[in-house]
C-alpha cells in the first residue's frame, strides 16, 4: 500500500527518470508515482531536463585542428623507440642483475691488465685481488682526505676547546657525543613513527 | 589483435588495438583516436572555458599530451577515461589560473554543503569575464548552454561528462579523482541548480 503523504526522495526518482534503478525498485518506485502527482511531476521535469541535456550538440573545432595537433606529435618516434626500448630492458630482478654483471664485465680485462702490469702474470685471482686492493685504497684515500678537511677546519679545536669547558673535561664531550649518537636517531624515529601515524589513530595523554 | 596498419579497420578496431597500433608508429592509428575524441574533448572543454580559442588550445594540448605519452597508457583503464582526466585537469587548472586575479563568484570549491557554497558566495563586478558575455556566443547562448554556464567548474563538469557524453558514475568518478559519492553529489546539486535557473523556460 502506498502511502500518499509521504514522497519519494529527490534522489530517487531522479534515479528513475535517468533510468538506473533495478527493476524490483522501478517496480516500487512506479507504484507510488502512478498513486502520487508531486513526485510524478518531478520525475517529468527530471526526464525533461536530462532530455535537454542530452540533445544538447558536440561542438567541432577548427578544420586546421588535427593537422596542429600532428604537426606537434613524433608520431612513431618516440612511442615506436620507447615501446622497442622496453621491450630490451629486463623485467625481473634476476634479469637486471644479469644485465649488472654484464655490464661490469668489462672491467675485468681492465683489472687484468692492471695485474699484468704489475707483474703478478694474467690471471682471475690476481685481477679481482688488484680491483680490490684499488677500491679500498680509493675509498681509504677519501677517508683520510675528509678527515683532514674536518680537523684542519677549526670545528675540531672548537669541539676540543667547548668540551674542556664541559664538566668532566673532554671526557664530558664525548660522554655528550654519545648521548646525541642515540638521542638523534632516537628522535628522527619518533617522528617518523609519528608522520606515518594516520589522523585518529594518534593516542593522546589524558 | 591488430598487428599492422595494413589491418586498421576504423569502424570496428577498439580504441586499445589503436592505442597499440599507435605505439608501433601508425599515424592513422592517432589520427583515428583524433577522430573519435576531437568533438568530445573539445565539446567538454568548450562547455567549461565559454571560450572557442581557448578551447580548441586546450583541447590541442590535451592530444599533444596523450600522443606524445601514448606509450605510457595503461591499458587498465580505458582510453577514453585517460584522455578525458587529461583535458579535465589541463581545463580545471587554466580556470583556476584565471580566476586568481579576480574572486570566485561561485561560491567556494571547498563548501560542502549548499549553506557553505551560499555563505561563500560573492557576487562580483569583473572586467574580465560575466556571465553576460556568455550570451554573445550564439553556441552557447541557448537558455540551458548559459544555465550550464553558471555552474560552478565541477558541477559543470560532472553534468556535462554525465548527460552529454553519457558516461557512467564510476568513469566520471575516475576522471575526476573524486569518491564516487561525492561525483553523484556533484551531479545532484548540478541538476538541482540547472532545474533553479530554468525553472521560468520550458525545460
Amino acid at each position: 500500500m502506498i502511502d500518499e503523504t509521504t514522497h519519494l526522495p529527490t534522489w530517487t526518482l531522479e534515479e528513475l527518470a535517468e533510468g538506473t534503478l533495478s527493476h524490483s525498485e522501478k517496480a516500487l518506485a512506479m507504484e507510488h508515482v502512478r498513486q502520487c502527482t508531486r513526485c510524478a511531476a518531478e520525475v517529468e521535469a527530471h526526464t525533461a531536463l536530462f532530455a535537454a541535456l542530452a540533445s544538447l550538440p558536440k561542438f567541432t573545432p577548427s578544420a586546421a585542428f588535427g593537422d596542429a595537433v600532428m604537426s606537434r606529435v613524433s608520431v612513431a618516434m618516440p612511442a615506436a623507440q620507447a615501446v622497442a626500448r622496453r621491450r630490451w630492458l629486463p623485467k625481473t630482478k634476476r634479469g637486471w642483475m644479469t644485465a649488472g654483471v654484464g655490464a661490469l664485465a668489462p672491467l675485468l680485462p681492465l683489472a687484468a691488465m692492471i695485474s699484468w702490469m704489475s707483474g703478478q702474470g694474467v690471471n682471475a685471482g690476481g685481477a679481482a685481488g688488484h680491483a680490490w686492493a684499488w677500491f679500498a685504497a680509493t675509498v681509504w684515500s677519501l677517508v683520510v682526505r675528509a678527515a683532514g678537511a674536518f680537523v684542519g677546519s677549526g670545528i675540531w679545536g672548537w669541539l676540543v676547546t667547548t668540551g674542556n669547558e664541559l664538566v668532566g673535561g673532554t671526557r664530558g664531550l664525548g660522554v655528550a657525543a654519545m648521548v646525541f649518537a642515540v638521542a638523534v636517531p632516537a628522535s628522527a624515529w619518533a617522528m617518523t613513527r609519528l608522520l606515518k601515524t594516520p589522523v585518529g589513530v594518534t593516542t593522546h595523554a589524558h | 589483435m591488430p598487428d599492422g596498419t595494413s589491418e586498421l579497420n576504423a569502424t570496428t578496431i577498439s580504441d586499445h588495438d589503436l592505442v597499440v597500433l599507435a605505439q608501433k608508429g601508425s599515424e592513422k592509428a592517432y589520427r583515428e583516436l583524433l577522430g573519435r575524441y576531437q568533438r568530445p574533448v573539445f565539446s567538454l572543454i568548450y562547455r567549461m572555458v565559454r571560450d572557442r580559442e581557448q578551447a580548441e588550445d586546450l583541447a590541442q594540448e590535451t592530444f599533444v599530451r596523450v600522443f606524445n605519452n601514448i606509450d605510457r597508457y595503461d591499458p587498465a583503464y580505458k582510453f577514453s577515461s585517460w584522455i578525458f582526466k587529461i583535458a579535465t585537469n589541463l581545463t580545471i587548472d587554466w580556470i583556476r589560473r584565471k580566476e586568481v586575479p579576480t574572486v570566485s563568484i561561485d561560491g567556494s570549491r571547498y563548501a560542502t554543503s549548499n549553506d557553505d557554497i551560499e555563505a561563500s558566495t560573492i557576487t562580483v563586478e569583473s572586467d574580465d569575464e560575466n556571465p553576460e558575455e556568455l550570451l554573445e556566443s550564439r553556441e552557447l547562448g541557448s537558455q540551458i548552454e548559459v544555465a550550464i554556464g553558471k555552474l560552478r567548474p565541477e558541477y559543470r563538469q560532472a553534468i556535462v561528462l554525465r548527460h552529454i557524453d553519457d558516461l557512467p558514475y564510476e568513469d566520471i568518478a575516475q576522471i575526476m579523482a573524486l569518491p564516487l559519492g561525492t561525483v553523484k553529489t556533484y551531479i545532484h546539486r548540478g541538476r538541482k541548480e540547472l532545474q533553479e535557473l530554468l525553472q521560468h523556460t520550458r525545460v
